[in-house]
C-alpha cells in the first residue's frame, strides 16, 4: 500500500483559508504537538498507526476523523501517554514521550486538558466537586480552587447545576462539565476523544460551540470525531484517518 | 512563604479527607483487617508480659546464697547438722523439720484442713529439709556438690538449677511465642494487603481519573498508605484494651488463691513496662504491619499505572 507521510495544512482540505488565522503565519506560532513518523503496534500484533508525521501549532484548531479502528483514540492516547509508539518520536509541549512516567507523566498531564467520549466523571462529587478535583489532584489551595471553578462552570453554563451530581445531569450536562474540568487549569492544550459521540445534533453542536470559544481564547483544540455532518458544520481543518495512515 | 504554609495544610487535609473516604468504603473489611492485627497484637503483647514477668522472677531468684538441702526418709535432721556445717563455704544451716515444711506446703496451697490432708495422703510425704546459706553465691555450685556427696543426703536445690530451670521455660516459650507471632504477622499483613486492594478497586474509577488529571503517584496513593496505618494502630488498641481487660479478670479470678501464685502473676499490673513499653511496642509493630500491607497493595497498582 501507498505510504503518504504527509504534513498536516495540505491546502486542498481548507474550505476557506481566510477564516482560520492561525494558518496565516504558521512559521511564526510554535509547535504543541509534533509527530515524527510514528508507528504503532499492539502485543497482539494489530496496527494502530503507521508512519503518522503531524504537527500542530499553537492556537490550531482540528478535527481528525475516520471510522471505528482507524486509529484515532490510538492517535491521541499517544498523545497523553496513555499508551507509548512503537517507533518514531511524540513531543508535546516540549516534552518527548518517549519513555515518559510517573511523575514528569503527571507533568505534562497538568498541561493538556482531556475530554472523553464516556465523560469520565466520578459519580460521588458534584459538578463543582468533579472540576475541582483536578486542581486539589495538583496541591492547590481551596481558595484558589474557587477562584478558578467558577470561571469554568460560567464558561461551560453550568453555575446552575454546580451542586447536582453526575447521575442527575444529562448527557449533554454531562460532557460539558467533563469540558469544564479539563480547562479548568488553563492548559494550552485539549485532547478530546469523541467528545460528541454518545450526545444528540443539539448538545453535540452546543459542545463544539465550547470548544471553539476555548480556541478563540488561544486554546489549542484537536478533536477526534466520526461524525462527518458535525464536522462540515464546524469548518476547521480535518486530518483523516484510515488504516492506520493520515490520508 | 504564608502561602506556602497555607497549601501544606491544604494538602494535609486533602489527604486526611481521602484516608477517611477511603475507610468509609472499606465497610465490614475494615474490621477484618483491624481484628487480625489485634489478635496478632494480643499474642505477642501476651507472650512480652509472660516473658517480663519471668524475668522479674528470676530477678527475685538470682541472688540468693540460699541451698535447700533434702535428706533421706529415714535420716533425722539434727544428726545432719553438724556435719553439714563443717563444709567448706557453709555459713550456716537452718534445720526445717518435715511437719513443719508440711504445714507450710499446705499453707502455700490454700488447703486449711491439715488433718485430712495428712489422712488422705496416708501420713506426711515430705522430708526434712535444711536451708544451707553459703558464704558467697559464687560458691554456691561447688558447696552444692560436696553436700550431695555426703551420705543421707537425697536432693540437693540451688538457686543456679532453679534459675537454669526457668530459663530454659523461657527460652523454649520465647521460642514458641517467635513462631506464633511471626504466623500472625504474615495472617495480618496479607489481610491488610487484601482489604486495601478492595478498596483501591473499588475506588479505580477516581483513580483513573486522578492519573489522568495530573496527579502523582504519590499523591494517589498515600492515603491507601494512611489507611493501612490506621488498620493498625486500631489494631494495637484494641489488643492493649483486651491485654489490660485479660491481666484485671486474672487479678479478681486469683484474688482468693494461695500466695504463691498471687506473687508470680501480680506483679505484672504494677510493671512500668506494662504500662508505659507494652503499648509503645504495640503501637510500633501495628503500624509497621499496616504501612507494610498497605505499601504491598499499592505497588501493584502504581507499577501498573
Amino acid at each position: 500500500m501507498l505510504k503518504l507521510p504527509t504534513k498536516i495544512n495540505p491546502p486542498s482540505t481548507d474550505v476557506n483559508p481566510n477564516l482560520h488565522p492561525d494558518q496565516a503565519n504558521p512559521n511564526q506560532k510554535s509547535v504543541i504537538v509534533k509527530l515524527e513518523n510514528v508507528r504503532k503496534t499492539y502485543a497482539n500484533g494489530a496496527v494502530g498507526l503507521r508512519d503518522v508525521n503531524i504537527e500542530l501549532y499553537q492556537g490550531d484548531f482540528k478535527f481528525i476523523t475516520g471510522h471505528s479502528g482507524s486509529g484515532k483514540s490510538t492517535l491521541l492516547k499517544l498523545l497523553y501517554g496513555a499508551e507509548q509508539a512503537t517507533d518514531g518520536e511524540v513531543f508535546v509541549n516540549g516534552f518527548n514521550l518517549k519513555g515518559l512516567k510517573g511523575n514528569k507523566l503527571a507533568m505534562l498531564r497538568r498541561k493538556i486538558g482531556i475530554v472523553f467520549q464516556d465523560y469520565k466523571l466520578v459519580p460521588k462529587r458534584t459538578v463543582s466537586e468533579n472540576i475541582a478535583f483536578v486542581l486539589m489532584a495538583q496541591g492547590y489551595t481551596y481558595k484558589e480552587i474557587q477562584r478558578r471553578v467558577q470561571p469554568a462552570l460560567k464558561m461551560v453554563g453550568l453555575m446552575h447545576k454546580s451542586h447536582c451530581f453526575p447521575e442527575e445531569l444529562s448527557g449533554g450536562e454531562q460532557q460539558r462539565t467533563s469540558i469544564a474540568r479539563a480547562i479548568v487549569n488553563t492548559p494550552p492544550l485539549v485532547l478530546a476523544d469523541e467528545p460528541t459521540g454518545n450526545l444528540d445534533p443539539d448538545n453535540a453542536w452546543q459542545v463544539i460551540k465550547i470548544l471553539k470559544k476555548l480556541n478563540s481564547f488561544g486554546v489549542t483544540v484537536l478533536l477526534t470525531t466520526h461524525d462527518e455532518q458535525l464536522v462540515r458544520a464546524a469548518n476547521h481543518p480535518v486530518l483523516h484517518l484510515q488504516n492506520g495512515y493520515i490520508v | 512563604m504564608v502561602q506556602n504554609i497555607v497549601r501544606f495544610f491544604t494538602k494535609i487535609d486533602y489527604l486526611l479527607r481521602e484516608t477517611f473516604l477511603g475507610l468509609r468504603r472499606g465497610g465490614w473489611m475494615n474490621w477484618a483487617a483491624v481484628s487480625t492485627v489485634a489478635v496478632l497484637l494480643f499474642l505477642f503483647g501476651a507472650s512480652l508480659q509472660v516473658s517480663w514477668q519471668l524475668e522479674n522472677v528470676l530477678g527475685q531468684l538470682g541472688s540468693q546464697l540460699e541451698i535447700s538441702v533434702y535428706l533421706d526418709e529415714n535420716t533425722v535432721g539434727e544428726s545432719m547438722q553438724s556435719r553439714l556445717l563443717l563444709v567448706d563455704g557453709v555459713a550456716s544451716a537452718r534445720l526445717i523439720p518435715k511437719e513443719d515444711a508440711w504445714q507450710n506446703l499446705m499453707k502455700d496451697l490454700g488447703k486449711t484442713d491439715l488433718g485430712q490432708a495428712t489422712q488422705q495422703l496416708g501420713g506426711n510425704p515430705l522430708v526434712d529439709e535444711f536451708k544451707v546459706r553459703a558464704v558467697s553465691s559464687d560458691r554456691v555450685p561447688d558447696i552444692a556438690k560436696r553436700i550431695s556427696g555426703l551420705k543421707g543426703i537425697n536432693e540437693v536445690w540451688y538457686t543456679n538449677e532453679v534459675v537454669e530451670r526457668i530459663g530454659q521455660l523461657r527460652r523454649a516459650l520465647s521460642n514458641s511465642s517467635v513462631a506464633i507471632v511471626a504466623i500472625f504477622t504474615v495472617i495480618a499483613i496479607a489481610v491488610i494487603t487484601t482489604t486495601i486492594r478492595l478498596i483501591v478497586l473499588a475506588r479505580r474509577r477516581e483513580i483513573e481519573v486522578m492519573q489522568l488529571v495530573g496527579a502523582t503517584a504519590t499523591w494517589i496513593y498515600f492515603p491507601f498508605v494512611l489507611q493501612g496505618v490506621v488498620f493498625g494502630v486500631a489494631g494495637a488498641a484494641t489488643a492493649y484494651v483486651m491485654l489490660m481487660l485479660s491481666i484485671n479478670l486474672l487479678g479478681e479470678a486469683i484474688v482468693n488463691q494461695p500466695e504463691l501464685i498471687k506473687s508470680l502473676t501480680l506483679g505484672l499490673t504494677t510493671d512500668l513496662r506494662v504500662q508505659l513499653l507494652l503499648p509503645a511496642v504495640l503501637l510500633v509493630f501495628g503500624s509497621v504491619i499496616g504501612v507494610l500491607g498497605s505499601l504491598l497493595a499499592v505497588r501493584r497498582f502504581s507499577f501498573n499505572s
